[in-house]
């Protein structure tokens, strides 16, 4: 086989996405069996792909998923839908009878369909300028919105073969990934236990943690994640750490972690941000 | 480099391994440790058996070579490849059985010590990488190394041209690569 690093062929990339098809994965062996250039190259590339698939939600292309939302106990605070509103009108700034309610996109929808909710009804016909004022939202609604998070999406490897082995960080994540944040929090928690330096494992059981509604392993896990230094996780755990603070009312610290996560841009794109300015108009 | 022909003293090794000299099989272990490890890492997920079957490939070898079972020196990689590949037929079908290991125990606690050594500096060295590169650049890497797309898609996918797709999976692996010499190359 010509080394395909000198052909200008190249077959390692493929080898390890897994798309090369039985006879060129054979063949491609054969040839990084004697080949130390090819070997050398497989082998960064294998350890690129497992730091990468271990990356949340600061890699761009992650894009939140609703898988595990409509489970989520925090949903189950059940804003009312004109309270949801609401919030969301006044989260965007709106107030005041005489603006167009806008249509606000509140997060995912509980719902299967993740449509954007509409906002405020629209005004009566009979009367189009007649809306009522709509008032601020209490605090407490307002911190309860603002806390709602959606799972990080993690990416699985597909390999070929059996499914992950029970008790592996794979088969957590095979939870995580269809949404049972139940039991991923169950293995996650119990693997953190046994590696608590690991990052991946730490972060992903506090993000299941707080996806269930459960504040202090969720902040055990995320500032495991945080302590342990490893990027991505540590940045991206400060921004999930705030929604901790903010699921338990505690808006200091919560903006601390905000300003972090604004400052090393952790977290979805804008959202702390966002946030941050949504916290400068809570209602007192 | 063109062909797959095999340097001369690892042939040499093959006769040397038939003599019973403990010495080659270190070196014989030591060499295609590695080889066999990063093929099993492509065929499998379980970290745990790509460790065990590594170490049975070995074993497999080394025991065939002990009785002369190989003709061809010069075969000897495309053997060793064979050897780990049947293993991984039988593990996948739920038909390989550990044996017992004949390795030296000085040479496998050296192998594995290595090995768990270059790993982890491996692994931290790309994880920095990983962090230090563009975002963009990044996502395109996912798409091709965890999603398996092809530049095209990922092009359509991204809204972005197939040649500004390469140059961004060509410059991200560039720096991954300076940062993986550099780093395991540093004392």
């Amino acid at each position: 086989m010509e080394c395909p690093i000198t052909s200008g062929r190249d077959l390692a990339e493929g080898y390890v996405a897994g798309t090369l098809s039985e006879a060129e994965q054979d063949a491609f062996e054969q040839h990084f069996f004697t080949c130390s250039a090819c070997l050398a190259h497989v082998q960064m590339l294998q350890e690129v792909k497992d730091g990468l698939r271990r990356l949340p939600a600061a890699i761009p292309g992650h894009r939140p998923v609703s898988a595990g939302w409509a489970t989520t106990p925090w949903l189950g605070l059940a804003l009312a839908a004109g309270l949801v509103a609401a919030i969301g009108w006044w989260w965007q700034g709106g107030a005041g009878p005489a603006r167009t309610p806008p249509t606000v996109a509140v997060g995912p929808a509980a719902t299967p369909n993740p449509a954007p909710t509409p906002a405020v009804p629209g005004p009566a016909p009979a009367a189009p300028n007649a809306a009522p004022p709509v008032e601020a939202p209490p605090r407490r609604a307002v911190l309860a919105q603002l806390a709602l998070v959606v799972a990080p999406r993690y990416v699985p490897i597909a390999v070929r073969g059996d499914g992950p082995p029970a008790g592996s960080f794979d088969a957590a994540m095979a939870h995580y990934v269809a949404g049972r944040h139940r039991e991923a929090a169950a293995a996650l928690g119990t693997l953190s236990a046994e590696q608590p330096g690991d990052p991946g494992i730490a972060f992903f059981w506090g993000i299941s943690e707080l996806v269930l509604g459960h504040p202090e392993p969720a902040r055990k896990g995320l500032t495991r994640a945080i302590a342990a230094d490893v990027q991505p996780y540590a940045d991206e755990a400060h921004f999930y750490l705030a929604k901790v603070h903010l699921a338990e009312g505690a808006v200091e610290p919560a903006r601390r972690e905000l300003r972090y996560a604004v400052s090393h841009e952790a977290g979805p794109e804008g959202e702390a941000a966002r946030i941050l300015a949504a916290l400068d108009r809570l209602p007192r | 480099m063109s062909g797959d022909h095999e340097a001369p003293h690892v042939v040499g090794w093959v006769a040397r391994i038939a003599a019973g000299d403990p010495a080659a099989e270190s070196a014989f272990a030591a060499h295609f440790a590695p080889r066999i490890r990063a093929m099993l890492r492509a065929r499998l997920r379980q970290a745990d058996a790509v460790q065990d079957l590594t170490q049975d490939a070995l074993v497999a070898a080394i025991l065939a070579l002990r009785k002369g079972q190989l003709r061809d020196p010069e075969r000897l990689a495309a053997f060793v490849h064979g050897v780990g590949r049947n293993l991984v037929n039988n593990h996948l079908r739920g038909q390989h059985r550990r044996g017992e290991a004949p390795l030296d125990d000085d040479v496998a606690a050296g192998l594995a010590a290595t090995d768990s050594r270059e790993d982890e500096e491996r692994r931290v060295v790309v994880a920095k990488g990983l962090a230090a590169i563009a975002p963009a650049d990044r996502e395109v890497l996912q798409l091709t190394l965890v999603e398996g797309l092809h530049p095209r898609e990922i092009a359509q996918r991204l809204s972005l041209s197939s040649d500004t797709v390469r140059q961004r999976k060509t410059r991200a692996l560039k720096r991954l690569m300076a940062a993986v010499d550099g780093g395991l190359e540093a004392p």
